[in-house]
């Protein structure tokens, strides 16, 4: 969308082809109803029979997976992009932070990033809106958890809806972010713009080192074929790497170096009360305390982010209740432990895997494409080692609090799909998202990343893919 | 339920109607049902205990299905939110 906002400024002439319908106010819906149900939509991932299940979390929708995003938006580190250099694991990008910072800050004013300047990203005097208030939690744990900022966020409204959503109002509890349908409302009526939804993208026909035509399969299985002079993949990570599989462009990395960040819950007990109901947001700060340093080639790169809401009592609620307890008791026994409870998050880094990939599978989704096979093997021990010292490192910090982390699990996954098409000599696609074969033919999105960070991919996602419509204006004119 | 969940009638209502309107009209009986199979006190004693949970979990979730609803069992929204 951000691609086809640059071409189109410039007076170029684009197509979209998007699986789901034209739906300008599906942001309006809870998040679990904004993807529409037809043929085009169907998930077309399947584990892989041999490697054990993982969630993938994504939309077939017209603005894409935005539509469920959670609109936490911080950059990438400096260092993100150096990790060989640096920390000798993984590649560096072809490209450096401060090739991307002009395009950091514009992304951060098209998706209305909320923030502060930090040193740890260079570069920046302001953000386009002030970060919410920090909560309780983050005036308690804050001071011991240094580097800690404010989180940037995509979800402007929330700072006049206020935190929690009362009761007396929709059973949407799902906080408001941006939406590439935000862009997509400037976007559609403008000169030039022809949408084909309802339709994916099924093969794309090559022809003397080009793309010759964008062979499509609508929701009703008629089929067509689009020409265009560029053309630009700007899906996930795994459908960006079976679109060229489909397509017959195979590679020793297509496909290769998947990714999804680990988040972990972490319980952390405390000796005294937190006022939960106190905060703006679902989440408002960030600790980089154990992001950046040179142990980064030994153990995992992570960020800390405390959970506004606090525990969720509904499993000790279900345990009680069948344990027989009286309910006034077992209330008043889950509010205290609640009330004394911090839960954080801790997004990880693990190094890139060349077991972790998609392949094409033997199976037929409902438009008679071959689903995805995606193979995901458990974190790596690089990982473990890097949660074990967050949760260490936790205990020693908030020592002054009591802390003992009494609860461990895995959050929320698999909507960061990273990798398959990374950027580099030894890649798929050039610096500016160019495949290497097919001249005419670039990749968007976050399967040009060739490390991952512990950090969040969306703004960076973003700015690549306004550095991208740039570079093609000036490249066609 | 009300007394299971040490709950008073105006919570018991507001998470109810907030359950059933989540969940539908289909899904929401047997949910009701099966918790009160878990809580009753003469029936529970013939379930096993992992039965129980099983049992009383759905509606459970359903109640306290997010952040505005834990708020509220554990006391936090009670005096804001409650007429």
């Amino acid at each position: 969308m951000l691609v086809a906002r640059e071409l189109l400024a410039a007076g170029e002439e684009v197509t979209i082809v998007e699986r789901g319908p034209l739906r300008l106010d599906a942001d309006s819906l809870p998040a679990d109803r904004r993807e529409a149900r037809m043929a085009s939509t169907e998930h077309n991932t399947g584990p892989s029979p041999r490697k054990g299940g993982h969630p993938w979390l994504y939309g077939y929708a017209f603005g894409g997976s935005s539509l469920t995003w959670s609109g936490v938006a911080p950059r990438l580190l400096p260092s993100d992009f150096e990790t060989h250099s640096r920390f000798g694991f993984g590649r560096d990008w072809p490209i450096d932070y401060d090739d991307l910072l002009p395009y950091f800050r514009e992304a951060e004013q098209v998706m209305r990033v909320s923030g502060t300047v930090s040193k740890l990203f260079p570069g920046t005097d302001s953000y386009p809106l002030p970060p919410a208030r920090p909560s309780a939690v983050d005036r308690m744990l804050g001071p011991l958890l240094e580097p800690f900022e404010p989180l940037p966020v995509a979800r402007p409204e929330l700072h006049s809806h206020g935190y929690p959503p009362p009761l007396e109002g929709g059973l949407d509890t799902v906080e408001p972010s941006f939406t590439m349908l935000e862009v997509a409302r400037e976007l559609v009526g403008s000169d030039g713009l022809a949408i084909v939804d309802r339709a994916a993208a099924a093969r794309l026909r090559t022809s003397g080192g080009r793309v010759s035509g964008v062979e499509c399969v609508a929701a009703d299985g008629s089929r067509s074929e689009i020409s265009a002079r560029r053309v630009v993949a700007a899906a996930h990570g795994i459908e960006n790497a079976a679109l060229l599989l489909r397509s017959g462009l195979e590679g020793p990395a297509v496909g290769r170096w998947l990714n999804a960040h680990t988040h972990v819950v972490l319980q952390l007990e405390l000796d005294r009360p937190i006022d939960h109901g106190d905060a703006q947001t679902r989440d408002s700060s960030i600790s980089y305390a154990w992001t950046e340093g040179e142990w980064r080639s030994d153990r995992a790169s992570a960020v800390v982010i405390p959970f506004n809401p606090g525990m969720l009592v509904r499993e000790g609620v279900v345990e009680g209740l069948a344990s027989g307890r009286d309910g006034a008791e077992l209330r008043r026994e889950m509010s205290e432990r609640f009330a004394r409870t911090a839960v954080v998050y801790a997004s990880l880094e693990d190094l890139p895997r060349e077991d972790r990939f998609v392949e094409l599978s033997s199976s037929r989704d409902a438009l008679g494409l071959p689903r995805s096979e995606v193979h995901f093997p458990p974190d790596s021990d690089y990982v473990e080692r890097g949660l074990q010292e967050v949760c260490t490192g936790l205990e020693e910090r908030l020592a002054p609090l009591g802390a003992r982390v009494v609860g461990r699990g895995l959050g929320g996954r698999g909507g960061h799909m990273l990798g398959t098409c990374f950027m580099g000599p030894e890649g798929v696609v050039d610096e500016n998202l160019r495949h290497h074969s097919i001249e005419n033919l670039y990749l968007a999105g976050g399967s040009a990343f060739p490390t991952y960070s512990a950090l969040h991919p969306t703004v960076t996602i973003a700015a690549l893919a306004l550095r991208l419509g740039q570079h093609l204006v000036r490249d066609g004119a | 339920m009300r007394k299971a969940l040490g709950l008073s009638a105006a919570e018991t209502e507001l998470l109810l109607g907030r359950a059933r309107r989540r969940i539908g009209r289909r899904g929401y009986p047997l949910r009701i049902a099966a918790f009160a199979v878990a809580t009753t006190p003469l029936v529970r004693r013939l379930i096993p205990r992992s039965a129980r949970a099983r049992l009383a979990a759905p509606l459970v979730h359903a109640l306290l299905t997010g952040p505005a609803e834990n708020l509220l069992y554990t006391g936090v929204l009670s005096n804001r939110s409650i007429p």
